[in-house]
């Protein structure tokens, strides 16, 4: 301590927290200073005070306690509310209808696609022999007009290829027409009846190759579109028109050219 | 009372350190009894446990911090009063003058003159006899400031209370 004021010294000995040898030292300085020793007396009647004046808190009433509201009525009246909630909502899980199956984008079920339907399966990268016996159809005859007309029509000409033909489109239950040559120098080679309604027909032309399925196809008509009908959900093109569906499987450039192509096999 | 005897035993013990203390922290008009239910709620609700060892210095941590907040809500409270109070209405009030006249009411008007922080500082070194340490942990005031303010406070509340035997 290195003041010399009175009452900082004095103030210093009651507050100041000093080691006990540092203290003592100062205390003789107090008490060897009648000013100090009076500053110490005054520090200390303040001190007394102040000690007495936080008494009279004591003789107070006493404050009232809070009555906080018992935690676990709460607790238990949460953890009710809970239980009732999850079993009502297990009562609702099982009484409610299974709802159908989503798409993954929520958007509801798919849609059903009538070509997939018709055609899946119906197309194949290399066709098999039918469950009939096949019809060879013969190569280098003149049958361009191919079977046209009516179910049992007489698309050919006589001693030609048009028994042959004949007899094919008996195998049918539905009109469809058959064209000998496609635009793009493609001719028919090969013609697969698979069932009393539906037939699947190839052509080539050089080294390409053109596969055409028409099948009877109740419905509605449908606009041309490419639908993944072919092998491994392969797109083709697909119509249907007056009941009867075709799918073209091969090098088809665009909409307009599937027009014209399905056109030759559709009814009129 | 409260559901848990010991806790109500332990605050009922411990009320007029915090009312002493709250009313050195609030000053007047003191509403110090508002914020002890307040920091008797929070102890019964979410307090540590009564007797342990940071019982004590949580009553006056918590205690400190609603004074603080009560004080700026007051103080906002007044000014908005003031504003609208009539100059003939700031007349003193009959019951501090009749305090006035004891000594309790003279540490009292002695303890108020002080500045508050200094105020709080007497009160936790000569009443609560705490540490500068545990004053500093209390209040965040560095140790070596709160010393000397303290000094400085007693002696000023020395020279207030002349006059005033023990």
């Amino acid at each position: 301590v290195t003041h010399d004021d009175p009452e900082r010294l004095a103030a210093e000995w009651l507050t100041g927290e000093l080691p006990p040898a540092e203290a003592e030292a100062l205390r003789r300085r107090i008490d060897a200073d009648p000013a100090a020793r009076d500053a110490l007396a005054r520090l200390e009647a303040a001190r007394a005070a102040l000690r007495r004046w936080r008494a009279t808190f004591a003789r107070l009433p006493p404050p009232p306690l809070p009555r906080p509201r018992p935690r676990r009525r709460f607790i238990v009246i949460v953890a009710t509310a809970a239980a009732v909630l999850l079993a009502a909502l297990a009562v609702w899980r099982w009484l409610a209808p299974t709802p159908p199956p989503t798409r993954p984008d929520g958007g509801g079920p798919p849609p059903a696609d009538w070509a997939a339907d018709e055609f899946t399966g119906v197309i194949a990268d290399e066709p098999a022999p039918g469950p009939t016996a096949e019809l060879a159809l013969r190569l280098g005859v003149p049958h361009e007009r191919g079977m046209g007309g009516p179910p049992g029509g007489d698309g050919g000409r006589q001693g030609e290829a048009a028994p042959v033909l004949r007899q094919f489109a008996l195998q049918f239950q539905f009109a469809f027409r058959v064209p000998a040559e496609l635009p793009g120098g493609y001719t028919l080679d090969r013609g697969q009846p698979l069932s009393p309604t539906a037939a699947r027909l190839t052509y080539s032309a050089d080294d390409k190759r053109m596969q055409v399925c028409v099948k009877a196809s109740p419905g509605p008509d449908e606009a041309p579109r490419r639908a993944p009908a072919g092998p491994g959900g392969r797109a083709v093109w697909v119509a249907r028109r007056g009941g009867v569906a075709v799918a073209i499987d091969g090098p088809v450039a665009d909409r307009e050219a599937f027009e014209s192509l399905a056109a030759l096999f559709l009814p009129e | 009372m409260s559901s848990d005897p010991t806790a109500a035993d332990y605050l009922i013990a411990r009320a007029p350190r915090l009312r002493a203390y709250l009313r050195v922290l609030l000053g007047p008009p003191a509403e110090s009894d508002d914020v002890l239910q307040e920091l008797f709620i929070r102890f019964l609700r979410g307090g540590p446990r009564p007797g342990g060892a940071n019982a004590d210095r949580w009553l006056f941590r918590v205690a400190r911090n609603l004074a603080l907040k009560a004080v700026r809500g007051d103080d906002r409270r007044r000014r908005r009063e003031a504003a609208y109070r009539p100059q003939s209405m700031n007349l003193p009030d009959p019951a501090e003058l009749v305090r006035q006249k004891e000594d309790a009411g003279k540490v009292q008007q002695c303890l108020d003159r002080l500045d508050p922080a200094v105020r709080e500082l007497v009160f936790l070194k000569v009443v609560e006899d705490l540490s500068y340490r545990d004053i500093a942990d209390q209040t965040g005031v560095p140790r070596s400031t709160a010393a000397s303010r303290v000094q400085e406070g007693l002696s000023q509340l020395a020279r207030c209370l002349e006059g005033v035997r023990p």
